[in-house]
Parts: C-alpha cells; structure tokens; sequence
C-alpha cells in the first residue's frame, strides 16, 4: 500500500517535469535559435545546422552592432523613451487609481468605464487618428509625441491595475494615518503607498514595455533615423535586397537585457500580503 | 479640560439615508462615556463624525469649548482605536507608535521616551521591533493603545476596539481600558454593541437605535429606570420580558394579561402614576432575576402564578427557565441552580410585583 502510494507520487512528478520541460523547451528554442544566428560568421547564416554554438563563432556581429552602426543612440533613444513614459505612467496611474478608489465624485463610474472602452480598440485602428492629433499638436517627429502616445495606451490598464489594488487596503489605515497626524495627502504616500508596491511594480513593468518594444506608432511618428528607437533601429537592419541576420540576432538578445535584468530587480516586490498583519484578516 | 459637546448634530448620507438625527450630548472632562446600540443605530457614525472621518451634515461638535466642524482630523487632538487595529503592516510595533509623534516634529529623546512608557503600560516592550503580523490579536490590539495613548490627546476614541477578540481576551482587555481611563484621567469615548461592555466600562452610556438617541444614563440607573421599552429590552441579558396587556380597575388596580389569566396586582407605589393609563394598551416588563421558583424571603410584594416550563438552560451558577404563561409567548427567567424545574409539567413562579416596569404600547415610553 505504502510503495503503492510512493510510486504514484514519483509518477505524478516525473509527469510534471515532462510537460514543465516540453514547454521550457518550447519557449526556449527560439531564443536560442536567435543567439546562434548572432554568433554565426557571415558566411554560414543561412546554415541549417541545429548546433546551438555554431562552428566558428565569432562576437563580430556584437562587434559591429557599437562600431559600425548607430547602435548605441537607438539604445539611448529607447532608454529615453521608455524610462520617461515609465516615471510618468507610475505617477499618474499611482494618483489616479487612487482617486478612483478612494473618493466619490461626479463622473467616476463614467471615468472607469471610458478607461476599460479604451481598451477594446487595437492600436491599428487608432493610429490615423494619433497621428492627425500628433500633426496638429506638432508633435511629429519628436520623443515627446511617442511619449504621450505610449502613456496614454499603458495608462487605461495600470489605473485599473492600481485602483484594484488600493480597493483591498482597508481605509482604515488612512483614517488612522489622518488622526496620528497625517493630511490626506501624507496618508496617501507614507501609508498607501508603500504596501501598494506590488501594483507599482506591475505598473511600472507595464509602461515600460509598452514604450520598449513598440514599433508600429514609432514607425509613423518618428521619421528622422537620428530619433530611432530600438525596434525601428532593428527594422532597418531588414531591406528589399538583403537582411543583416547577424546583427538582427545580436541586436535582438542585447534589446533583451534590461528587460530582464528590470524583470529580476523589480521581482521581489511581486510578492502577495504586504498589508497582512494590519487589520483582523 | 477637554469637554466635547454634540449639538443637534445630523449626519445624513447622500441626502437620503438619515444615520444620525438631531443628537444633543454632553460628554465631561475625564468621563468615559460609552455609545451602545444594535446595528446600523448610529453610534459608529457619531464617532466617526467626533473624530473628523465624517462630515456633520446639521449641528456643531465642539472639543474643549472650540468648535471642530471643519477642523481636520490631525488638528483636534483625539486619538482612536479601530475595530480592526488599523496597525500599519509596514512599520514595526516602536515605528507604529512613533509615527504619530514623528509627523508632529517630537525630538528623538521625547518620542523615545513616551514610546518605551506606552510600551510599559500595556506590557509589549518585548515586541517594540516586531511587525504587526508577527503579533496575535490580543497583542495588536494593546498596540494599537499604544498608539493612542502615546500622543496624551485631549479625547481618546474607541470603536468598537474588542470585538474582534475572544471572549476571555475580551474580557481582559476591557478591565485593563478601565485602568488605562483610570491612570489617564483623560476623556474616552467607546463604541460598543456588546451592552456588557457598555455597563462594566461606562460612567454614563448613550443608548442609541435608528440614529436618534434613546437615553443616556449612568449604567446602573439605566438598568433600574429605563426611559423606554427599547433601552429596558437591550440593557439585561436575558433580555426582559415583555407582556402585553391592560390596567384594570377591580377594588385595586390590576395588570390582566391578553387572552390568558395572567393578571398582577400594581404595587401602592406605581398606583398613582398607572391612573390615567386604565383601559389602555399596556406593555409590562420585568427582568428574569425578578421571577423565583420559590417564595423569595423578604420581598413583600410578590404573586405566584402557574407556567409551563419549556426549555431549562442550565448556565452553571444559575438556571434560565423559559416558560408560557398559556399563551403563544415565551417568558425566561433567571433561577438558582438548587430547585430546577422539569420540562413539560406546571411549576409555580413568584414575581416580584415591585420591580415591574410600564410601557405605553403605543409610543413605548416608561409611564
């Protein structure tokens, strides 16, 4: 009976591991794939071989990527770009969520609704319009037309994101704040604040990507190669003749970095019951 | 010298809903006055409103002569405990009780110093570098007193701050807010639904029901002389019991039960005051430790009458009998545990006719 049990138990988790590794496997192949075309020499890109670590592997393409072209500006560009629409969505959606959560005013179910409308339009639909506005506004051509298209798409999902959260805070804590000495606004930022920094961080992840990997807005706004952001920079590696492979495998794994490396910074804060402990649960 | 006043004060939600309605209230320096009532009666609201976290919809609320209607919260010098402690998870058990003194720019020393002191009172010194969450309920509760009692404020606000404790820790932490008021000698004011509470803690209760305030007394005049119906149902467990009937006039007058033979005699005292009522729909209440198994010695005043036992509950120190006098209501007494009744059969009950109480049926006021 008792080996009965234990082999069943070694059964179920050898099972799991399978499927767990089937999948790894699957969403890790193609990044792989794309690391061996970076390190391919020139001569072999087009090789069928499955090798992870081809024959000849050579860092020319990273090489190239700072030397011969304008690598480290799109870079910049991208930084720019993304930390700006980062900071501002945090800030906005942080106040924002906020309002929505804790004060009653005229238009506030109207509010949260026009956010979620927002949300069921595919951005390719609202691109001639942004772009019309952009035109008007003579914000064609510069950082700060993408940076207020990109705030204004992340900023309908991280409002909800952050007024959800504040919803479990009891408002109890803030009454307490307010009577220990705190105005509202103190409350807000010394108490809420900081046990909402879960929601902060996905808000902050969320920005940041939306503005990261964005191609299609940037692709009609910025015009002038000296404004690039990553993702254009990337496209121009793709022409009618030819594709630089190499370097569009190099490019592709260091745009990857700060992502990851954002991901695990900010990971420890992903963590659940900071609030425990303040009220009777 | 820290008075707070309520004056005609209202609190209406969202101009329909009305939660408060035109409370007139005196609380002195020093006195702990409690604010009970079931559910929904207001008492929570009136608080909310003395402490800031509500606005006054009608009236004036003054603390120590000034009047605080639009003062904000963290200006009128109050401190509370919430139901649910309200601690703040993120800072420890010394920075939750110094967070109050910190925003009021304390040096270090003082802040130090009133923390250790508040932490000795209430004995949690050895939790002064925990979090919240690593406390028990009990614990966090005494925290959340810290909290209160470290600022020295003019008036000390509790809602309802041991329900959410067991029973022995309840009663506990109900003895020691008593000696806190005690050694304060400050002003406190306490929410309660619990009427025990209410009467072990109070040097006057505020009974409230649907926002309108019923009656406020010390506990013990409460108890003896409540002004009506509701207030003699709600302070008293067992509950009172309430039978109705009329007054009639046969030689002497006489209280006759509906539909039953039940009838007692009104004592000489209450005579003269039950006069004008003869005829008319009358409630009579009378608590459940005025009504023996057996001829009580020395109570002059008193009528047997034939009952049917029901239910027997034995509670340990004393039996509650609940009975019909043959009709469909229910009626409990509080009897000692040496003559206990059997279920089903006829048992002779004594009441003492001088410690009954009388309704107007009709506006439920005591006559």
């Amino acid at each position: 009976m008792a080996l009965n049990s234990n082999s069943k138990r070694v059964f179920r988790l050898a099972a799991t591991y399978i499927v767990l590794i089937i999948f790894c496997v699957i969403a890790v192949y193609p990044i792989l794939q794309v690391v061996t075309i970076s390190l391919r020499p020139s001569d072999r890109l087009l090789s069928t071989s499955l090798e992870i670590i081809p024959e000849n592997a050579t860092f020319d393409n990273y090489v190239k990527l700072f030397t011969d072209q304008p690598f480290l500006l799109w870079l910049w560009n991208s930084i720019l770009v993304s930390g700006v629409v980062t900071v501002t969505g945090v800030v906005l959606a942080a106040m924002t969520g906020y309002a929505f959560s804790r004060f009653h005013f005229i238009g506030k179910k109207f509010g949260l609704l026009s956010l979620l409308t927002t949300q069921m339009f595919p951005a390719t639909m609202l691109l001639l319009p942004l772009y019309i506005m952009l035109i008007k506004l003579g914000l064609i051509n510069t950082y700060f037309g993408v940076i207020i298209i990109y705030s204004a798409t992340a900023l309908p999902f991280t409002i909800w994101t952050m007024k959800g959260y504040y919803d479990t805070i009891p408002t109890s804590l803030e009454e307490a704040a307010r009577i220990d000495g705190c105005n509202q606004f103190q409350a807000f930022y010394k108490i809420i604040l900081p046990l909402a920094a879960p929601a902060l961080v996905i808000t902050a992840l969320f920005s940041f990507m939306t503005a990261w990997a964005e191609y299609l807005v940037a692709a009609q706004i910025l015009q002038d190669s000296k404004l690039w952001t990553l993702p254009l920079g990337l496209k121009s590696f793709e022409s009618n003749m030819s594709t630089e492979w190499g370097l569009y495998g190099a490019s592709s794994i260091i745009v990857t970095i700060p992502v990851v490396i954002l991901f695990l910074a900010l990971s420890k804060y992903l963590v659940s019951g900071l609030t425990l402990g303040s009220v009777k649960g | 010298m820290a008075e707070v006043k309520l004056e005609n004060v209202h609190k209406v939600y969202e101009g329909k809903v009305t939660a408060v309605k035109d409370v007139n209230l005196t609380i002195q320096d020093k006195e702990f006055v409690v604010l009970v009532g079931p559910s929904g009666c207001g008492k929570s609201t009136a608080l909310r409103m003395i402490a800031g976290l509500e606005e006054i919809s009608k009236g004036t609320i003054s603390i120590d002569g000034k009047v605080v209607n639009d003062v904000a919260p963290k200006d009128r010098d109050i401190a509370m405990v919430f139901q649910n402690y309200a601690l703040y998870p993120h800072m420890s058990v010394y920075e939750n009780l110094a967070f109050g003194l910190k925003l009021r720019k304390y040096d270090k020393q003082e802040i130090e110093s009133r923390v250790r002191k508040a932490a000795k009172i209430l004995g949690i010194e050895q939790y002064l570098e925990r979090k919240p969450k690593a406390l028990s309920g009990g614990q966090r509760q005494r925290v959340a007193l810290g909290r209160a009692i470290v600022r020295q404020p003019k008036v000390f606000l509790f809602d309802e701050p041991l329900s959410n404790l067991d029973a022995n820790l309840r009663v506990h932490m109900r003895t020691e807010i008593s000696r806190l008021h005690r050694q304060l000698q400050s002003t406190m004011i306490y929410v309660t639904h619990d009427q025990i509470e209410a009467m072990s803690m109070g040097d006057r209760i505020v009974v409230m029901k649907d926002g309108i305030v019923q009656q406020v007394d010390a506990p013990l005049a409460l108890y003896h002389h409540p002004a009506n119906k509701f207030v003699a149902g709600f302070i008293g467990s067992p509950t009172m019991n309430f039978i109705q009937g009329t007054i009639v006039q046969n030689g002497s007058l006489r209280f006759l039960q509906e539909r039953s033979n039940f009838a007692l005699p009104v004592v000489p005292g209450k005579e003269q005051k039950l006069k004008s009522h003869i005829k008319s729909q009358i409630t009579l209440g009378i608590r459940p430790e005025h009504i023996y198994a057996q001829r009580p010695s020395g109570v002059e005043s008193v009528s047997s009458f034939k009952v049917t036992v029901e239910v027997v509950e034995p509670v340990g120190n004393e039996i509650f009998v609940y009975f019909s006098t043959g009709t469909d209501s229910q009626y409990v007494a509080r009897i000692a545990t040496d003559t206990p009744p059997e279920v089903g059969k006829p048992f002779e009950m004594f009441f003492d006719t001088s410690k009954v109480h009388f309704f107007e049926k009709a506006t439920e006021r005591a006559i």
